[in-house]
């Protein structure tokens, strides 16, 4: 690990209230750069309505994932994988090692795995999901114990220096639970129309409502057009001012990421085929925030 | 099977038995009549144009003498010998076997079960056509025969008719449940599946029921998609909510996670919430 040096796990959510404006783009990105450069990471897909992380080339639909995890363990109680496997064992069968490019790698030390959202290969991952009904389990009580117990397993198994979370959009179950009960730090990717802003400005009111204090916040922009410089600073000045107000705390947008057309083209992450360009360097923006974000910048 | 005439579909009320010629009939002669019928080569009086000629024969057989009736058994059964005896020697059309197979379900020729199941034990199974093993093997469980489970154990191994040999494994023992993952089925076999499923538990006691649900739910998550829809269905009607919705929570799951904060020495509280952000949308 060259850069990174913490006492634990920590783990980064990355949420938009929006979809389409390049979060999971941006968190893959980001995690190929840090395991390139020597940190242990593990990248976990909770958009489990929408998962696109799960769905990037080279992945491994039969893999299990986070829904497999707990609905194991809501179906088999204490016999369950969570319960009866070492923290190793299990972070190893849930999640599979994401092979970078050897361009990328600086430091051996590095890895990148993903944890997906669930098996899919069987065709029967909606089944599985509606089974085992997130929101529900809040509600009868055993939902955030049991995703803390996924979290501390995560911690406890000592492979990853670092978490990334890829959250669901708007105020949906999963999404409180990434940004609320699994992230210690928190990402959020929005566009700056209106719809992002007053969206990610009501975010914040009920992050805030919730009593939920990340270690740290940090707003990313993307996509941002070229050739609008005024009406991009226009924009920008009315979501900080939005988002302050909605968070009682000043906040600033810390990366700006340019609207590249091959974002709508490829899922291949930007940083594997090229290591210039106005993306690839705001993407290089991204992770150094992520890395200051963790007081290792 | 050839094509039905319509005009031998049943119209109406008849003066004497639809089969009532029969009586006439030597025994050879009936059973080249039964032989031919079966085929559908014999003018049926039919209730529908696609009805089978052994339910039609069934259908009417009551209405017959009883010497008839005897000697329609024996047709039967000689009929089956000679199904059996020619068995991957001769190639027989797959509804006339079928239809076979029905007449004598039908008429409760109980003796065709030994001989069936020597048919279906023995090396000759292999030789007769895919369909029509699974007729014999249908009909071997129709008529309830004495099989055990390591005759539906190699029928399983044999990666055949693995439908057939759960059923009859289910018979006796939770074995069969075993074979549901091998079983590589579309929605139609799900759904013979969920019907024989559905019967058996309903004859189980309800702590035997409470094993099978347990032994299905272990083998669900390897079964193909079609077979693990109608179980996740089966399940949950078995658990008494609607498809879909989530199982309630159990106490193993309550146990396992107050033992694994106790053994990290953290609290365990089990506190309704909502997993939402927004204040106003928890649970009421």
């Amino acid at each position: 690990m060259s850069e990174l040096s913490l006492r634990s796990t920590a783990f980064v959510t990355f949420y938009s209230f929006k979809g389409g404006v390049g979060r999971s783009m941006a968190l893959i990105n980001v995690a190929g750069i840090l395991a390139g450069r020597g940190v242990r990471v593990l990248v976990m897909d909770m958009d489990l309505e929408a998962p696109g992380i799960s769905f990037l080339e080279g992945v491994q639909p039969e893999h299990p994932g986070f829904v497999d995890i707990v609905l194991d363990a809501v179906e088999r109680g204490g016999q369950a994988d969570l319960f009866s496997r070492s923290p190793g064992e299990l972070v190893e069968l849930y999640s599979y090692r994401y092979e970078l490019p050897e361009s990328i790698v600086e430091d051996e030390g590095g890895l990148l795995r993903i944890m997906p959202a669930g098996r899919f290969g069987d065709g029967r991952y909606q089944s599985r999901l509606d089974r085992l009904g997130l929101g529900r389990r809040y509600r009868e009580g055993s939902g955030k114990p049991l995703v803390t117990a996924i979290k501390t397993v995560i911690r406890e198994a000592r492979s990853f220096d670092l978490v990334l979370i890829d959250s669901r959009t708007g105020f949906s179950d999963e999404s409180g639970v990434c940004t609320r009960d699994l992230g210690d730090h928190l990402v959020v990717v929005m566009g700056l129309n209106r719809q992002n802003v007053e969206g990610t400005a009501n975010f914040f009111r009920a992050l805030r409502a919730s009593g939920t204090c990340p270690h740290d916040v940090r707003v990313v922009v993307s996509p941002v057009p070229q050739g609008e410089d005024d009406l991009v600073d226009e924009r920008e000045a009315v979501a900080s001012r939005r988002l302050s107000e909605a968070w009682g705390e000043p906040i600033e947008p810390s990366v700006r990421v340019p609207y590249h057309p091959r974002l709508a083209l490829t899922d291949e992450p930007h940083i594997f085929r090229s290591d210039r360009g106005g993306l690839y360097d705001a993407y290089r923006r991204c992770e150094r925030m992520v890395l200051e974000m963790l007081g290792s910048g | 099977m050839t094509d039905v005439d319509p005009s031998t579909l049943a119209s109406g009320p008849a003066s004497g038995p639809a089969l009532g010629h029969l009586e006439a009939l030597t025994k050879d002669d009936l059973r080249r009549w039964l032989g031919r019928a079966l085929r559908g080569q014999e003018p049926l009086p039919r209730l529908t144009i696609d009805e089978a000629p052994d339910i039609t024969v069934a259908r009417h057989e009551s209405d017959l003498g009883s010497l008839v009736r005897k000697d329609l058994r024996t047709a039967s059964m000689e009929l089956m010998i000679r199904f059996i005896d020619e068995a991957g020697r001769a190639t027989e059309d797959d509804d006339y076997v079928r239809a076979l197979l029905g007449v004598v379900q039908r008429l409760g020729v109980d003796d065709a079960v030994v001989s069936l199941g020597m048919l279906a034990q023995g090396e000759r199974f292999d030789a007769i056509r895919v369909e029509q093993q699974a007729a014999v093997l249908g009909a071997l469980l129709d008529l309830r025969a004495p099989l055990d489970r390591s005759f539906w154990h190699r029928v399983a191994g044999r990666g055949r008719h693995l439908a057939l040999a759960f059923t009859g494994l289910l018979r006796l023992g939770m074995d069969g449940v075993d074979v549901l993952p091998q079983i590589s089925g579309d929605e139609i076999v799900a759904d013979s599946l969920y019907v024989v499923l559905s019967q058996h538990a309903r004859h189980l006691r309800p702590e035997d029921r409470n094993r099978l649900v347990g032994r299905v739910r272990e083998v669900s998550g390897r079964c193909v998609a079609a077979i693990g829809a109608m179980l996740d269905e089966w399940l949950a009607e078995q658990e008494g909510r609607a498809p879909g919705v989530s199982a309630p929570t159990n106490e193993g799951l309550d146990e396992a996670l107050e033992a694994f904060f106790a053994e990290r020495h953290q609290p365990y509280e089990r506190k309704p919430e909502s997993a939402k952000l927004l204040p106003d949308v928890v649970a009421a």
